[in-house]
């Protein structure tokens, strides 16, 4: 038995602790998810936790023979579209990138530091467009296949795997354009 | 290398979640490298992968507020998601404790039933947990009972003062005018001589249910409300039904006194 099957059968029974282990495990992955579908931080939240407890409210539903991760994050993706409807708008801007934006004026008034290329990788993602950042952030940061990913999205394999390569190509354009470059050691043989 | 297979290298590195460097794959670099000082196209392909190698290597993931787990959570709770059968509630519950009881341990206790399956360990601490719910309700219904059945004037005890049982009706409707106080002061009198009468013989014959004043009970309309006043459940907000549409018997039985001057004579209960 696996060790999710097995945790999944135990929050089943409505134990507690085992139901906060698995948030504990999975619920990182899917406000990740909510904050790049939404690119708002509260309603990322808001909606997360909304998924989480469907999550809670479905699980003899999942197939234990497939990994959690996939229909999870499906749960969670159908909460988004549904929250982006009420929202009677896809969002225009990343609100997420502005946090960022004004944190980082906060950071430098403050405390006079540069931008982490990271933050700068999330302001960058904040410009892309929403299936872009999504495949994005559920490949390198949440590590989900390409199978997997397009289990989530409701997309054919190649589709993913064009939309990661078109993520990557902008972020880097992007962020060439925001002054992180290569190091230059990197380009000349030693 | 050529151009297509340089391209390839790249993507299924970083697919792999790193770069083509020297310390990752020094020989594939040094290709790569090589390639590059010849196709610009090429260099310009290998600083991105170079930016989103290293651009990710420094990405911290965007976590959720730390009260993201009590909130899932407590959202859980209330939709009967999570049990109760932690040693926590089934181990300290007794019936001591019902007097001032924790309204979460009763719905902890129903949430438990819906979501808990019928095994032998979580049953029997839910069964332990209902048995004192039911006794002490039984016990209360049970000195309710005895409460009212050794009163059986409470209904008119409750509420001897006829202008209470008209709230709606401000006392000065049954003020007559200073000029005409002489001529209807007596009749006032008899409404309220007649309400005690009434009173008094529901007081009397509430235990028993039976129906008074034959006589004018069509009249006035009275009998059935008082016997179902009688009849209901002891409440003394239930026993008058103050907020009925239709006029309460008392506005029935001073609407009937003022009509009629003679009938006020009659009116022997
Ligand atoms: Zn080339």
């Amino acid at each position: 038995m696996s060790e999710d099957v097995q945790l999944v059968q135990q929050c089943l029974t409505g134990d507690e602790l085992s139901m906060r282990a698995f948030l504990s495990k999975y619920q990182g992955l899917v406000f990740s998810l909510c904050l790049r579908m939404l690119g708002h931080r509260e309603d990322a939240e808001d909606v997360a936790q909304d998924s989480l407890v469907r999550v809670f409210r479905n699980l003899e539903k999942w197939d234990q023979q497939r990994p959690i991760k996939p229909w999870l994050l499906t749960i969670a993706a159908n909460r988004c579209r549904t929250a982006l409807e009420k929202r009677s708008k896809l969002p225009s801007q990343n609100d997420l990138a502005i946090d960022l934006a004004s944190e980082r004026r906060e950071h430098s008034k403050h405390e006079q530091e540069q931008l982490d290329i990271g933050e700068e990788l999330e302001l960058a993602l904040g410009e892309l467009r929403e299936d872009y950042r999504t495949c994005f952030v559920m490949y390198h940061q949440e590590e989900l296949s390409y199978q997997e990913i397009g289990e989530v999205l409701g997309c054919p394999q190649g589709t993913i795997k064009t939309w990661l390569h078109r993520a990557r190509a902008q972020l880097a354009k992007r962020l060439q354009d925001r002054g992180v470059v290569a190091d230059p050691s990197m380009l000349e043989a030693t | 290398m050529n151009c297509q297979e340089i391209r390839e290298q790249l993507d299924a590195a970083l697919d792999n979640q790193h770069v083509i460097s020297n310390q990752t794959n020094a020989p594939r670099h040094a290709e790569v490298l090589s390639h590059i000082e010849s196709c610009s196209d090429c260099r310009v392909l290998y600083e991105e992968h170079l930016v989103i190698g290293t651009a990710l290597a420094a990405w911290v993931p965007q976590r959720p507020a730390d009260d993201l787990t009590d909130r899932v959570i407590d959202a859980a709770r209330q939709a009967g998601l999570v049990s109760s059968n932690g040693s926590a509630v089934a181990g300290t519950f007794d019936s001591t404790s019902m007097g001032n009881a924790d309204p979460r341990v009763g719905r902890l206790d129903s949430d438990a039933g819906v979501v808990v399956p019928p095994t032998a360990d979580s049953t029997s601490p839910q069964g332990r947990n209902i048995w004192p719910t039911v006794v002490t309700v039984a016990l209360v219904l049970m000195a309710v009972a005895i409460v009212f059945r050794e009163k059986p004037g409470t209904v008119a005890d409750n509420n001897p003062d006829p202008k209470q049982l008209v709230p709606e009706q401000p006392p000065e409707l049954f003020q007559p005018p200073q000029d005409q106080v002489a001529d209807v002061s007596h009749l006032v009198a008899d409404a309220q001589s007649a309400w005690q009468g009434i009173t008094s013989r529901v007081s009397h014959q509430a235990s028993g249910f039976s129906v008074f004043v034959p006589d004018l009970k069509d009249d006035l309309g009275i009998s059935n409300e008082l016997k179902s006043a009688t009849d209901s459940d002891n409440s003394s907000d239930d026993a008058i039904p103050r907020k009925s549409s239709e006029p309460s018997a008392v506005e029935k039985a001073f609407e009937f006194l003022f009509k009629d001057d003679d009938s006020s004579g009659t009116l022997t209960i």
